[in-house]
């Protein structure tokens, strides 16, 4: 086929330019879709763990078919392109006809199994835009082969066949170990459309999820049953048995499982994060905004931090009798931390106008937070010794990450679309901090 | 002839002065004087109160920004029909109370692009015919382009902050243009390439924070 795409083959000097050019594209459009369809397909499946051990699975398969092991069929469409369409159609629909049947990569012979394991690590990714511009890197390899020198490289590569496979089998089995730890740190949690404002506690999950503009809590307990609370409800934060939430009238605090009203807090209040008996949220009022801790137990309440209304005071977190939040203005941006009863409160990260922190969570001796500059926003992590690494970055500009929740082994993310309006909760394995 | 009386001292230098006054100026040229002290007055007073007036988007508000919520710098806002330069995704002017598209009068229209009224009832002239829909034309791309012959203007980099209670898009109108809407140098904020800040603009994301 190859050979077609040369001055003789296409008519001219030009026209196989014109050929080559079509071809790449073709081929690059075509594997590229291939990508984002199974990054997609693994999305919607969700289940991470699972997708990761078929991907190693198939890994292992072919690595053993390559070492020459294991006798395993690949599946490919045992032909050649139409040859005929050169001589009956017009260059432009048989250069990328050819593009995006090798582009597909099993519209023709599939000689390694290589080609199936990246689909199945594309898959188990579950990201569509990575899918398809891992797979569409390879679309840019076949038209890499057809502007080749002629034949007599291609030759070389083929005699060389031989050993490259043992090369390949090697290869694949350091990608089949390379899924282990994937596997270890994959969170079972279906990485779902809508959903938004994750927190986490003893592998209980709550969240907020979005359905045409409406809220409503949904926790999904770590024995894989899902509770939900009435519309109108958000911004969940969960402890135990017991779940912290906003309404219409202010927050309540409920035992999940079966619903039961524990305490009730009204008036202006929002934000509430939930830490044993401790309760902090953010009352306003049209002089101030103060963070509160709640003693639910006692009935007392404490004022952590006060702010001018125009301030964006955020989302607190607890942990023991630490609170952490954000104050942001136009002046600068801060997350403070203060322990309750303590009357000096730290910086745990800052900066001015045009750095922007902010959404602290705490959880495992970590503290996360959001930083975001320009259209890039990150998510960031402190662990115990005071290592801070930067562990996530969206793609920007459409995309912003905001609350987030601290786990054991990953973080949980609320990652925004702001193109389509649309919320997922993104997992980020927390490796070596 | 009233007989002479005798004069205050001071009556006498009140006199005195008014002599002099009268002898060096006629009657019309008195009253020009005066008229045109009373008109560079008033004058004055004008060109103050306009030189005074901060161009939108750079008056320091509540919470430590410029104009409007979010926008952390001195570059004026881009001209749209009000003076918050709210925009839709596309760049195309909103009313900034309540996100509702107007055209670029400022009129609330309907999908169609027809002038409306608050209840949704298209708007008609004085003798009850439908007005005809009005340009809509994007505050940066095109209003830039129109009013300050910037054919470059586009909507490039931007920020993200939490204003009432959702993420706002800030968003940077920029030229290859030296100068900005100010009048003065412009940045190079968070344009790309060659471009700087000519002014700004927001889009409200309605994603919550």
């Amino acid at each position: 086929m190859v050979e077609t795409l040369t001055p003789a083959g296409c008519g001219g000097r030009h026209r196989q330019i014109a050929a080559v050019a079509m071809f790449t594209v073709a081929s690059i459009v075509a594997a590229a879709s291939v990508g984002g369809l199974l990054g997609w397909v693994g999305r919607e499946i969700g289940h991470q763990r699972i997708l990761l051990a078929g991907a190693a699975f198939i890994a292992v398969l072919a690595a053993l078919r390559e070492a020459g092991i294991l006798r395993v069929a690949v599946p490919d469409i045992k032909r050649q392109v139409p040859e005929h369409w050169r001589r009956t159609r017009p260059l432009p629909v048989w250069t990328t006809g050819y593009g995006a049947i090798l582009g597909s990569g099993f519209g023709t012979y599939q000689p390694a199994a290589t080609y199936w394991t990246t689909l199945g690590a594309v898959t188990a990714m579950g990201k569509p835009l990575a899918g398809a511009i891992c797979m569409g890197i390879f679309g840019l390899t076949r038209g890499v082969m057809a502007v080749a020198p002629g034949s007599a490289l291609l030759g070389r590569f083929a005699s060389a066949y031989t050993a490259i496979r043992p090369v390949n089998a090697l290869v694949l089995t350091a990608l089949a170990l390379a899924f282990a730890p994937a596997i270890a740190q994959a969170e079972d949690w279906p990485s779902q459309n809508g959903t938004a404002d994750p927190s986490l506690h003893m592998g209980n999950l709550a969240y907020t999820r979005w359905t045409d503009g409406t809220t409503r809590v949904e926790v999904r307990a770590a024995t894989g049953e899902t509770f939900q609370f009435p519309d109108g409800t958000k911004l969940p934060s969960i402890y135990g048995t017991r779940l912290a939430f906003q309404d219409a009238s202010g927050i309540r605090i409920v035992e999940w499982r079966t619903g039961r009203l524990l305490r009730r807090i009204t008036g202006p209040v929002s934000k509430p994060a939930l830490f044993r008996e401790n309760l902090v949220y953010v009352r306003t009022s049209t002089v101030s905004k103060r963070l509160q801790v709640l003693q639910t137990q006692l009935g007392t309440v404490r004022t952590i931090a006060s702010t001018s209304p125009d301030t964006d005071l955020g989302r607190p977190a607890i942990a023991d009798k630490i609170v952490t939040w954000h104050q942001n203005d136009g002046g600068g941006h801060v997350i403070y931390r203060k322990a309750i009863g303590s009357t000096t409160r730290t910086v745990v990260a800052s900066g001015r106008r045009r750095y922007m922190v902010r959404d602290p969570a705490m959880g495992w001796g970590r503290t996360a937070w959001i930083f975001s500059d320009a259209e890039v926003t990150s998510v960031w992590v402190r662990n115990a010794r005071g290592v801070t690494r930067r562990v996530a970055t969206t793609l920007g500009p459409d995309f912003i990450y905001t609350n987030l929740t601290v786990g054991q082994r990953r973080i949980l993310v609320n990652r925004w679309n702001l193109l389509t309006g649309e919320s997922t909760i993104d997992t980020i394995p927390l490796v070596n901090i | 002839m009233q007989p002479d009386r005798e004069k205050h001292p001071l009556d006498a230098v009140g006199g005195r002065v008014a002599r002099r006054l009268a002898n060096s100026t006629t009657r019309r040229s008195f009253i020009g004087t005066v008229g045109a002290a009373l008109l560079a007055l008033a004058t004055k007073s004008q060109v103050t109160e306009r030189a005074d007036a901060a161009i939108p988007g750079t008056e320091p508000i509540k919470g430590n920004w410029f104009g409007f919520c979010g926008h952390y710098w001195t570059t004026g806002s881009c001209r749209g029909p009000y003076r918050l330069p709210r925009v839709d995704r596309l760049g195309k002017p909103l009313r900034p109370s309540d996100g509702r598209p107007v055209d670029d009068r400022g009129r609330l229209i309907n999908d169609l692009g027809q002038p409306i009224d608050a209840a949704g009832n298209r708007l008609t002239d004085s003798v009850g015919t439908p007005l005809p829909a009005g340009p809509r034309t994007r505050i940066c791309q095109d209003g830039v382009k129109a009013r300050y012959n910037l054919n470059d203007a586009v909507l490039q980099g931007s920020w993200y902050r939490c204003c009432n209670g959702q993420i706002r898009k800030l968003w940077d109108c920029c030229s290859v243009s030296s100068r900005r809407i100010n009048g003065d140098a412009s940045v190079k904020g968070y344009c790309y390439g060659k471009r700087k800040v000519f002014c700004v603009v927001y889009y409200d994301t309605g994603v919550p924070c």
